[in-house]
C-alpha cells in the first residue's frame, strides 16, 4: 500500500509538471498586446 | 547582558532603516501606486456617498480604470472581450496536434539539456563517492579523536558560524519579546511589496461595487491585482519567492492536517458519547488497550467541561437579568476558603442562601441586586416551574465542575493533561486543544483510592476519603486483576472480616454512581476500564458495560497532505546516510569532517521526519463494540489514535514497571547469568533446571515407578 501510494504520488507529480508546462507553453503561443508599461516603469524608477 | 541588548536595539534600528531605504530606492513604484490607490479609495467612497444619498450626478471613480503609474503588461489582456477571444484561441490551440508536437519537441530539448548535465556530473559524484569509501574504510581504533580537518573546521566555525548562530537565536528571542518591531517590519514589507495597494484598491472598489453592482468592471480589478503583484516578481529574487512560497504551502498543509486531526477527535468523542457509563476495552497485549482508554479518558474530561459550559449558557438564559458574575465570584471565594468543595456542600450553600432569602426577601444581599419584582423569581419551561434558587443550585454545581482547576480524572495509573485555565477576572475559559503548538503547564490525574468507590467494607477502616467521590472520569487499567472473576473469587467469602471483592459493594457503586454525579439531568461520571479478556472481570460488573474489542491497530499514517514524496526522499536519504555512517563506525573509531557533516544532515532529516510524524501522525484502531452480556451482535467501529494527543507523555505504557524493577534490583542475577543449553538438545539435568510443573511431574512419576 505504501509503495503504491508513493508510486502514485511520483506519477502525479510528473503529470502535474507536464500539464502545467503544456498549459504555459500553449498560453505563450498566444500573442499579448504590448502595453506602454515599460516606458512608465522606467520613468517611475528613474524619477 | 546590557551590551547585547544595546546591540539588539542598534541592529533592529539598522534593519528597519535598511528596509525603509529599500522601500525608497527599490520599491518606490509601490509607494507611488499606493498613493494612487488612496486617491481611488477616496473616489470610491465619494461615489458611494453620492449614490447612497442620491446627491445628483455622480462621477465614476478612478478605481474602475487601469493604474496610470503601474501600467505593466501581463499575461492577461486589458479587456474582457479580448480575454474571451484569447481564451477561445487558447482552447483551440490546446487540442491541436501541431501544438502538442511542438511542446513535446521543446520539452524533449530541455530534458536533453538536463540529461547532458547529469551525465557530465554523475561520474564526478561516483568518483568522489569511491574516493570517500576508500579513504574511510581504512580501519583505526583512535577512539573519539578528531581528525585534523575536523579540528580546523571546528575552530573556524567556533569563531564564525557558531557565535553568529547563538546571536541570531537570542536575537529571535529578543524580537519575540518586542513584537512591535516585527509588526513594523511586516507593515514596511506589506507596503514595499505593494500588498497595501491591493488592500486599499479593494476597499475603494468595494465602495464602488456596493452601490453600482457593475459586474463588468470585476475583470479590470483582477487584471489590476495581477499587475500590482508584478512588483513581487520584478524586484524579489526568484529563490526568495520559492522559499516564501514553500513556507506558505507548508503552513497551509499543516493547517489542513490539524483540521483533519480535529475531525478525528470529534469522531472519537461521538463514539465515547455513545458508550454507557462503564465500558471495558479488551485486546491482547500490545493492542493499545491502555492507550485507548487513556485517550478516551482525556477526551471525556474535555467533554465534561464542555457540557458544563453549554449547560451554564442555557441556565444563564433562564434568568437573563440575574447578576451571574457576582454569584460566580462569591462561589469562587467560597471555593477558595473551603466553604464549598464538592457538589453536596454547594447544595448546602445555596440552600442556606435560599432560607435567608425566604426569611428576609432581601434582593441585594442574597440575589446580588437582582430586581425580583421586575424580572420575577420563577422560570416556566413548559414542563415545570423552577424557583430561582433551584436554578442557582444547578448553576453553582455546573460552575463548580467547569471551573475546578484540578484534573477531573481519577485513575490507578498516572495520566498527564495540559488543559489551560485562562482567566482575566471575569468568566474563565478553558483552552483544551490537544494539538496546541506550545507545550502548556501539566497537571496529573488524581490517585484512585479504591475505598472511595466502595459502598461496603473498606480496606482502611474510617478512611477519610470514603464516600467523597461524586463526579469525574475514572480510569482503571487491568481491572480483572483488581476485581477478579467468579472463578477466581470462588474461595472468597462475603461474610469474612477482611475486605474483599464480595463484601466491598464496588459493583453496587458502579450501578449507582450516576446518582451522585447527575447535575441538570446529565451524569458527570464515566468509568473506563481495560483488560485482556472480558471474562477476566466478574459477570455482575461486566454486564453493566459495553465491551470494546480492539481487533487491530493499523500502522502509523500521516494527516499531513502532499508529504508522500518528501517522506520517500527522507527515508531513502536517511537509510543511505545511516548505512554509510555505521560502515564507518565499524571500521574507524575517530571522528572525521565528512562523517561530522554527514551526521548533521542525517540528524536534520531524522528530526524533520520525526516532527512531522509526532505532530500529524495517527493510526486507526479497528474496534468492535458489543454488550457486556456478550450475547448481541458486535458493532464495527473505528477509533483514531493521534500521536500528538496521546503520545506526548500522557501516560506510561509500563505503568506497573516499578514493581518489577524493585524485584529485579534485589536479585544478583541478570540475563547473562542464566545457564545456556550445551547443545541443540536439552540434557536431563538441563530439563530439570527449568523448574517446570510438567517436567517435574514426568520425573516424579518416573522416580515413583
Amino acid at each position: 500500500m505504501k509503495t503504491f501510494r508513493r508510486i502514485m504520488a511520483v506519477l502525479l507529480l510528473l503529470l502535474t509538471i507536464l500539464i502545467v508546462s503544456y498549459v504555459v507553453y500553449t498560453a505563450r503561443q498566444i500573442p499579448v498586446d504590448e502595453g506602454i508599461s515599460e516606458v512608465i516603469y522606467e520613468m517611475a524608477t528613474t524619477a | 547582558m546590557r551590551w547585547q541588548r544595546r546591540l539588539n536595539i542598534v541592529l533592529s534600528i539598522a534593519i528597519s532603516v535598511a528596509f525603509l531605504l529599500l522601500g525608497a530606492f527599490v520599491f518606490r513604484i509601490s509607494y507611488i501606486r499606493t498613493i494612487e490607490a488612496l486617491t481611488d479609495l477616496y473616489g470610491g467612497f465619494k461615489y458611494y456617498i453620492c449614490e447612497l444619498f442620491e446627491l445628483g450626478e455622480c462621477e465614476a471613480p478612478s478605481v474602475i480604470e487601469f493604474s496610470k503609474v503601474l501600467n505593466w503588461s501581463i499575461f492577461l489582456p486589458e479587456d474582457f472581450e479580448t480575454f474571451k477571444a484569447n481564451f477561445i484561441e487558447f482552447c483551440k490551440l490546446f487540442v491541436t496536434k501541431e501544438n502538442f508536437l511542438n511542446w513535446l519537441s521543446a520539452t524533449g530539448q530541455k530534458a536533453g539539456d538536463i540529461s547532458k548535465i547529469i551525465v557530465l556530473i554523475l561520474p564526478c559524484i561516483l568518483a568522489l563517492w569511491m574516493a570517500l569509501k576508500m579513504l574511510y574504510t581504512k580501519p583505526n581504533t583512535k577512539h573519539n579523536v578528531d581528525t585534523v580537518p575536523l579540528r580546523i573546521y571546528k575552530t573556524v566555525t567556533g569563531y564564525t558560524i557558531e557565535p553568529l548562530k547563538r546571536y541570531i537565536k537570542q536575537y529571535v528571542e529578543f524580537l519575540k519579546e518586542h513584537s512591535k518591531v516585527l509588526v513594523l517590519w511586516v507593515i514596511i514589507w506589506v507596503c514595499n511589496l505593494n500588498f497595501a495597494t491591493i488592500i486599499i484598491a479593494f476597499l475603494g472598489y468595494y465602495f464602488y461595487f456596493a452601490v453600482s453592482f457593475d459586474l463588468a468592471s470585476i475583470y479590470v480589478q483582477v487584471v489590476k491585482m495581477f499587475i500590482d503583484l508584478q512588483v513581487v516578481v520584478k524586484f524579489v529574487p526568484i529563490w526568495l519567492i520559492v522559499i516564501a512560497a514553500w513556507f506558505i504551502f507548508d503552513h497551509w498543509r499543516k493547517n489542513l492536517a490539524l483540521a483533519k486531526l480535529r475531525r478525528m477527535e470529534n469522531s472519537n468523542r461521538g463514539f465515547i458519547s455513545d458508550l454507557p457509563i462503564v465500558s471495558m476495552t479488551c485486546g491482547s497485549m500490545g493492542k493499545k488497550k491502555t492507550t485507548i482508554i487513556t485517550d478516551m479518558t482525556l477526551s471525556q474530561e474535555v467533554m465534561f467541561r464542555n457540557v458544563a459550559y453549554g449547560k451554564l449558557q442555557t441556565t444563564d438564559m433562564k434568568f437573563p437579568n440575574f447578576g451571574w458574575i457576582a454569584f460566580e465570584m462569591e462561589l469562587r471565594k467560597c471555593m477558595e476558603y473551603g466553604v464549598v468543595y464538592n457538589l453536596a456542600t454547594i447544595k448546602e450553600w445555596v440552600q442556606l442562601k435560599r432560607s435567608r432569602y425566604d426569611k428576609h426577601h432581601n434582593d441585594d444581599l442574597q440575589l446580588y441586586g437582582y430586581d425580583s419584582q421586575r424580572y420575577g423569581l420563577y422560570y416556566q419551561d413548559g414542563l415545570k416551574t423552577q424557583y430561582i434558587f433551584d436554578v442557582l443550585e444547578t448553576y453553582a454545581q455546573l460552575y463548580f465542575i467547569y471551573v475546578i482547576q484540578s484534573s477531573l480524572i481519577v485513575s490507578n495509573f498516572s495520566i498527564r493533561e495540559d488543559n489551560k485555565f485562562v482567566d482575566q477576572g471575569n468568566f474563565p475559559m478553558w483552552s483544551m486543544d490537544f494539538f496546541a503548538k506550545n507545550r502548556r503547564p501539566s497537571r496529573h490525574a488524581h490517585i484512585l483510592d479504591f475505598d472511595v468507590l466502595r459502598l461496603g467494607k473498606k480496606v482502611i477502616d474510617n478512611n477519610p476519603n470514603a464516600g467523597s467521590f461524586e463526579f469525574g472520569v475514572v480510569a482503571i487499567t487491568e481491572v480483572g486483576k483488581e476485581r477478579g472473576n467468579n472463578l477466581e473469587l470462588k474461595e472468597v467469602k462475603k461474610g469474612t472480616e477482611e475486605t474483599n471483592q464480595k463484601n466491598d459493594l464496588f459493583n453496587s457503586w458502579l450501578k449507582m454512581c450516576r446518582h451522585s454525579a447527575t447535575v441538570d439531568n446529565y451524569p458527570f461520571v464515566k468509568v473506563f476500564t481495560d483488560e485482556q479478556r472480558p471474562a477476566s472481570w466478574g459477570a455482575d460488573a461486566r454486564d453493566l458495560c459495553d465491551i470494546v474489542h480492539i481487533v487491530s491497530s493499523g500502522s502509523t499514517r500521516l494527516a499531513l497532505p502532499f508529504f508522500t514524496i518528501e517522506d520517500m526522499v527522507n527515508e531513502w536519504l536517511f537509510n543511505r546516510f545511516i548505512g554509510l555512517y555505521y560502515d564507518f563506525r565499524f571500521n574507524r573509531g575517530d571522528n572525521t569532517l565528512f562523517i561530522y557533516l554527514l551526521k548533521k544532515v542525517t540528524s536534520f532529516i531524522y528530526h524533520r521526519n520525526t516532527l512531522s510524524y509526532n505532530n500529524y501522525g495517527f493510526c486507526v484502531a479497528n474496534i468492535e463494540k458489543e454488550r457486556g452480556t456478550m450475547d448481541g451482535k458486535a458493532e464495527k467501529k473505528k477509533y483514531y489514535v493521534m500521536n500528538k494527543k496521546i503520545y506526548s507523555q500522557r501516560f506510561s505504557t509500563d505503568c506497573f514497571s516499578d514493581y518489577f524493577n524493585d524485584m529485579a534490583k534485589k536479585t544478583k542475577i541478570g540475563l547473562n547469568d542464566y545457564m545456556e543449553y550445551a547443545t541443540e538438545k536439552a540434557t536431563v539435568t538441563e530439563l530439570k533446571m527449568q523448574n517446570s510443573y510438567f517436567i517435574n511431574a514426568l520425573y516424579k512419576n518416573a522416580d515413583s515407578e
